[in-house]
């Protein structure tokens, strides 16, 4: 019954399409909206289900079109985002102590800026658990490209923290 | 966990070559230990487990399943509540709620002395006892006279006013 | 009789839910009994005995503006302004909560929203980064935005000097 797969399968995915949505949004109600937009239209294709290679992907899939939807009709904001993060550098900011929440900005700041690809596929990797075959499905890419994002990301971050590391080692 | 094993699973890390069960593995390990109580060869690693872990901690708010089904359009059947007599009782209810709220926000300024806060552009507050503690749905006054008010909200309207207006001559310069 | 107990429930707690209309209270509530963060408040009934002082002194335009106010707040931190500006801005309902204008320094960044019904402007909310701090300041009323512009304009030289002074420490 289709009542049965949606609530067994598509809605315990909320959470996660809301984490994928809102890294995409940053916001808390787009990435709800977004994610009931995704649910509700999910839904209304049940008769499609059996045909999907896997419901999962397709969810996921449809939240990050969705998402880059909303990005588009808000163009103009997306771009004002990005600059908020430089102000908390260090050189501004005296007041931050040198402990780990430090280095933990530092790794936000170096995510945000990597990009859109590296961002994602280390976003699905980490924090949801995808693996390589998954997360290709989800963002239409190859195998080959999520193994070379992972590795490019990873040491991109990697990077930082050294960096950083040296910089505290010196003062 | 051997720091050897440790190392040896981030190394591989890097190179993307490990599995999701050793990811979580090396995210657990370090979870379970305190920041700054690490080897040196470990220790910077310990943010980039703690920055994941806390990027998934967004959460939806609550009721979020329950807005996901009222908006797909399947809602479970719900028992016809008898219309007249809930009414009337839940009116009621309501009103005796209401009306003790309405009498007990404070008309008497808060106790101690009162604390200017900061507006940016002042200089610092005067020193006193924190604002009383306030739940966000009922505002308490920090000034006890309507004269010091109207003194912060022209104060802050002018820093509101002369933002905007820089706001808006940026738009018409362009 | 049912009626009436109705009418009169809706508007008790109609006038003392405002409080809860603005910004800060629906989505920064947490913050305020943060010790990190100081607060300001002018409830609606400060706002009501304001209009029994002495006006004489001061300028049509603001009086206008504060006459049409219901309620104030100040939300204001100096830690970590840039990860406050970023974390308020992923609270506030894009639905209710429109962008009006963004004004980007080197060092600063404010945000303007409003919420409004058609023409009509309920709430102006700034949000700003700056060197010194973190604030969220929000203005409940009749929200004119042509005569709070004018409100800097108006101000003698001696009072921008002394605003320049204060901002300078």
């Amino acid at each position: 019954m289709s009542l049965e797969v949606f609530k067994g399968r598509v809605l315990p995915m909320k959470d996660k399409l809301f984490r994928f949505a809102f890294h995409l949004l940053q916001n808390i109600q787009e990435a709800e909206d977004a994610v009931q937009d995704v649910m509700a239209g999910i839904w209304a294709k049940r008769a499609e289900w059996p045909q999907w290679n896997s419901i999962e992907a397709y969810c996921m899939t449809a939240t990050r079109n969705n998402c880059l939807d909303r990005l588009r009709r808000r163009r103009i904001h997306t771009v004002q985002e990005g600059s908020a993060h430089q102000l908390s550098s260090p050189d501004h900011d005296p007041h931050e102590k040198m402990t780990n929440k430090e280095m933990i900005q530092r790794i936000r700041q170096c995510m945000d800026a990597l990009p859109q690809q590296q961002q994602q596929v280390i976003r699905l990797r980490e924090m949801e658990g995808f693996s390589y075959n998954e997360i290709a499905d989800v963002l239409d890419i190859t195998l080959d490209q999520v193994k070379v994002c992972l590795f490019r990301g990873r040491n991109a971050i990697r990077k930082i923290i050294t960096k950083q590391e040296e910089k505290w080692k010196k003062q | 966990m051997e720091k050897a094993v440790i190392l040896a699973l981030l190394e591989r890390y890097w190179r993307a070559e490990t599995t999701v069960e050793e990811e979580k593995t090396l995210a657990a390990w370090f979870s379970e230990q305190a920041p700054g109580s690490l080897d040196p060869d470990l220790e910077p690693y310990h943010a980039l487990f703690a920055y994941f872990d806390e990027e998934t901690q967004v959460t939806p708010g609550p009721g979020f399943e329950a807005r996901i089904l009222e908006r797909v359009g399947i809602s479970e059947p719900r028992p016809v509540r008898q219309f007249q007599w809930g009414l009337v009782s839940a009116a009621a209810a309501v009103l005796v709620l209401a009306i003790g709220l309405f009498l007990l926000t404070p008309s008497e300024p808060p106790a101690g002395p009162v604390s200017a806060a900061r507006i940016p552009g002042t200089r610092s507050p005067a020193t006193g006892t924190p604002a009383t503690p306030t739940t966000a749905t009922r505002i308490t006054d920090t000034y006890d006279n309507p004269d010091q008010a109207l003194a912060a909200v022209r104060h802050a309207l002018l820093i509101a006013s002369n933002h905007l207006n820089e706001g808006r001559k940026q738009i018409t310069n362009k | 009789m049912k009626r009436i107990l109705l009418i009169l429930t809706i508007a008790i707690t109609a006038t003392s839910a405002f409080a809860q209309d603005d910004a800060i209270g629906r989505f920064f509530g947490k913050y305020i009994d943060d010790p990190r963060f100081t607060v300001v408040s002018v409830s609606p009934r400060m706002f009501r005995l304001m209009s029994k002082i002495n006006w004489d002194t001061i300028p049509s335009d603001l009086k206008q503006t504060v006459s049409r106010l219901q309620s104030f707040r100040v939300l204001s931190t100096e830690t970590t302004p840039g990860v406050f500006f970023r974390e308020a801005l992923t609270r506030i309902d894009r639905k209710e909560y429109e962008e009006l204008i963004t004004v980007r320094g080197n060092k600063d960044n404010f945000r303007f929203m409003i919420r409004a019904t058609g023409n009509t402007i309920h709430e102006l909310l700034m949000i700003a980064a700056a060197e010194d701090g973190f604030t969220l300041m929000s203005f409940v009323g009749d929200i004119d935005l042509d005569k709070i512009s004018r409100l800097a304009a108006d101000m003698d030289i001696k009072g921008m000097e002394n605003l320049k002074n204060a901002k300078r420490k």
